[in-house]
């Protein structure tokens, strides 16, 4: 089932294309990832996908209506002299929530992220990682189907980077879908089922995590006594300290080198190495650039 | 209805503004008080006796010792204005008088030369720099003396040779009376029109630059589309500009000022009319403008140079009043940026044409439909552009594609 559908979209202001020719998919139920570095075009392309900036050509099929959809800009910003409950009860009233049912929600999520106490002040007398706080649950406060997050954990600590990372994962639980963007790959690692990565507007890796990083060499790391000799698919080895990296040939099977491994030497340590998203994120990103 | 949802905040919020309570209550204070400290004063100074010297060169004038003078400031006759005593002590020459003069004893002297009787001019000499002068006291003596064998009734009339009822006839020949009273009203309703116009609509520009300058603009933007922010938003601040007329004008009635300077129940439903007229347009072209603001300073900018376009038919109130049916008046009428303003400040004086308030407000209403149509599309573009204020040509370029 498709959430969002983007076909071919495009966008240029004063001329510098900021997102070209970008096509994707994303799946209900699914945490969706936007990974790019800095000015990479992710805010540009949120922005389009909960319908605040147009596309200059493709098309976007939404089948979310914009009442079903909560949005965490980049660029943080509530009423300062408002109340926190006040803020997030007005906020859900323009999503044309049910009352009661946003008020027990607003409240629930308060209490998990521990702003209870918080409710009747004003958002000027928060700090900084409070008002945040606030803000992602003002997102999803109306409990929408579809949740856009931009740049969710920017500038939040390690505790509360895991109280936002957990009322995620709840809303996916609840069924939702939930589409982020990050530069923060351990983050994306760790929550998104499926992956975009976008440099200067163009798509350069779509697909799951699996997908992705299958498409990258593995590296295996062993401990062995003794000399191996021709190991089909291995291309060379590396010394690391009191252990070896084998680099394997492109698309070789790891399983079969262990076997003619052992049957040539002592094997204490077998591991095989994905890349991390960090290390890919990296090396396309330098390639691009290159 | 989310613009409801919208103009409920927007209200809400901005009636506990202190800036709202000052205007709505304060400035009604403050204005009182000033009128009468001034009333006060005047009273005060005009109440005091005077004393002033002459020298009569021709040495042919009697003056009495003293005189009961009107106000010779005032043009009507009017027992609101106070009558003053004057003391007239005679100097045989200049320097005397003047050394009394700067010794404070007498307030001013006149020297009436030898051939007055020929040039009628006398010469006067005061310490204060105001619009009273000693001539002003002697005129009524001099004629006197001139006309001393002449009967009390001639003399009576060559001081005061027109007492005029002035009457204006309507156009089914009904007098219409006008007093001084008359023209305070319209003066002090349109005045209070531009203020609720400028106050609701400068509400709306300071919330719009606030929304871009905390970034919540986007969060709004993902809920409601820039038209329905900008209905609400007017709706909202529209309706406390008329809450706060409401209470001005209960204020005036309440106070009796209303029974004092009567503002007719045309020209209270015609300013209701105009309100709200005028501020829709004042409104929208705000919200556009605001919207293209990155700062409040910026955005404080814009709407000075529109509240000084409103206050045009104010600045040049007395060209309204006394010419109201002239060519320069009707066309304030029809511009939209003046129209609510002189029309209310003409209607008090001057039957004005159905035709000419149709077509005034038909000019209005079409230009509220142009503008509302070009500032809600501006407003969209305008909303995310922030960090870096657009050139004028990026605006112009920005209007073209709308």
């Amino acid at each position: 089932m498709t959430a969002i559908g983007v076909e071919g979209v495009s966008k240029a202001f004063n001329g510098v294309t900021v997102v070209g020719d970008l096509s994707f998919e994303v799946h209900k139920g699914e945490i969706f990832g936007i990974l790019g570095p800095n000015g990479a075009g992710k805010t540009t392309l949120l922005r389009m996908l909960i319908d605040i900036l147009n596309p200059d050509s493709g098309k976007i099929i939404r089948n979310y209506t914009n009442d079903d959809t909560g949005y965490l800009p980049e660029e943080r910003g509530l009423y300062k002299k408002m109340k926190v409950l006040e803020m997030l009860m007005y906020l859900a009233s323009l999503k044309g929530a049910d009352r009661r049912r946003a008020l027990e929600n607003a409240e629930k999520h308060l209490e998990m992220v521990g702003l209870s106490g918080y409710a009747d002040k004003k958002i000027e007398e928060l700090s900084k990682g409070m008002a945040q706080k606030v803000q992602v649950i003002a997102a999803m406060v109306h409990n929408p189907g579809l949740l856009i997050l931009d740049e969710p954990f920017s500038g939040l600590d390690p505790v509360n980077t895991k109280l936002v990372k957990d009322m995620v994962m709840g809303m996916k639980e609840a069924g939702s879908t939930v589409i982020l963007s990050t530069h923060m790959m351990n983050q994306a690692e760790e929550l998104c089922d499926r992956l975009l990565m976008i440099n200067k507007g163009k798509a350069v890796l779509y697909g799951s995590l699996d997908e992705i990083k299958s498409k990258f060499e593995r590296s295996v790391v062993a401990e062995y006594e003794g000399e191996p000799g021709h190991i089909k698919g291995l291309e060379r080895t590396v010394k690391r300290g009191a252990a070896f990296e084998l680099v394997l040939e492109n698309g070789a099977d790891p399983n079969p080198v262990l076997a003619q491994l052992v049957s040539q030497v002592r094997v204490k340590k077998f591991e095989v190495a994905y890349p991390s998203l960090n290390d890919i994120f990296v090396r396309m990103v330098e390639n691009e650039g290159a | 209805m989310k613009e409801l949802e919208i103009a409920k905040r927007e209200f809400l919020v901005n009636i506990r503004r202190k800036e709202f309570l000052f205007a709505t209550f304060g400035l009604p204070v403050l204005m009182a008080g000033i009128m009468f400290a001034s009333f006060f004063f005047t009273m005060q100074t005009a109440d005091r006796d005077r004393t002033i010297g002459y020298v009569d060169m021709t040495g042919s004038f009697e003056f009495p010792d003293a005189s009961i003078q009107a106000d010779s400031r005032a043009n009507v006759d009017s027992p609101a204005m106070p009558q003053k005593k004057v003391k007239f002590v005679e100097y045989m020459d200049n320097e005397t008088a003047r050394r009394d003069l700067l010794n404070r004893t007498i307030d001013g002297y006149v020297i009436i030369p030898q051939d007055y009787m020929n040039t009628g001019s006398i010469i006067s000499y005061s310490l204060n720099s105001g619009l009273e002068r000693p001539s002003m006291f002697v005129g009524n003596v001099l004629v006197e003396n001139i006309l001393r064998n002449t009967s009390p009734v001639i003399v009576e009339r060559v001081k005061n040779p027109v007492v005029a009822t002035d009457y204006r006839l309507d156009e089914t020949g009904e007098i219409v009376t006008k007093g001084i009273g008359d023209y305070i009203g319209p003066f002090l309703m349109s005045l209070l029109l531009a203020f609720a116009i400028f106050t609701s609509s400068g509400f709306l520009l300071s919330g719009i630059v606030e929304e871009k300058e905390n970034r919540i603009i986007e969060v709004l933007l993902s809920s409601v589309t820039p038209r329905q922010l900008l209905t609400g938003k007017i709706i909202g601040l529209g309706s406390l500009g008329l809450l706060q007329l409401a209470i001005w004008l209960s204020v005036a009635g309440g106070t009796g000022l209303a029974l004092v300077v009567l503002i007719p129940l045309k020209t209270v439903a015609i300013g209701l009319l105009y309100f709200l007229l005028g501020y829709i347009f004042y409104a929208s072209i705000m919200a556009g403008l605001g919207s293209l603001a990155t700062t409040n300073r910026e955005g404080q900018q814009v709407a000075g140079i529109f509240t000084l376009i409103a206050m045009v038919p104010i600045i040049v109130m007395m060209a309204i009043l006394e010419a109201p049916e002239s060519a320069f008046s009707v066309a304030l009428s029809i511009i939209p940026f003046t129209s609510p303003m002189t029309v209310i400040l003409r209607t008090t004086v001057y039957d004005v044409p159905w035709y000419e308030l149709a077509a005034s407000i038909i000019v209005l209403v079409l230009s509220i439909i142009a503008t509302v149509l070009l500032m809600s599309r501006v407003f969209r573009m305008g909303l995310l552009m922030y960090g870096k204020r657009p050139t004028i040509f990026e605006i112009i370029k920005i209007l073209r594609q709308v």
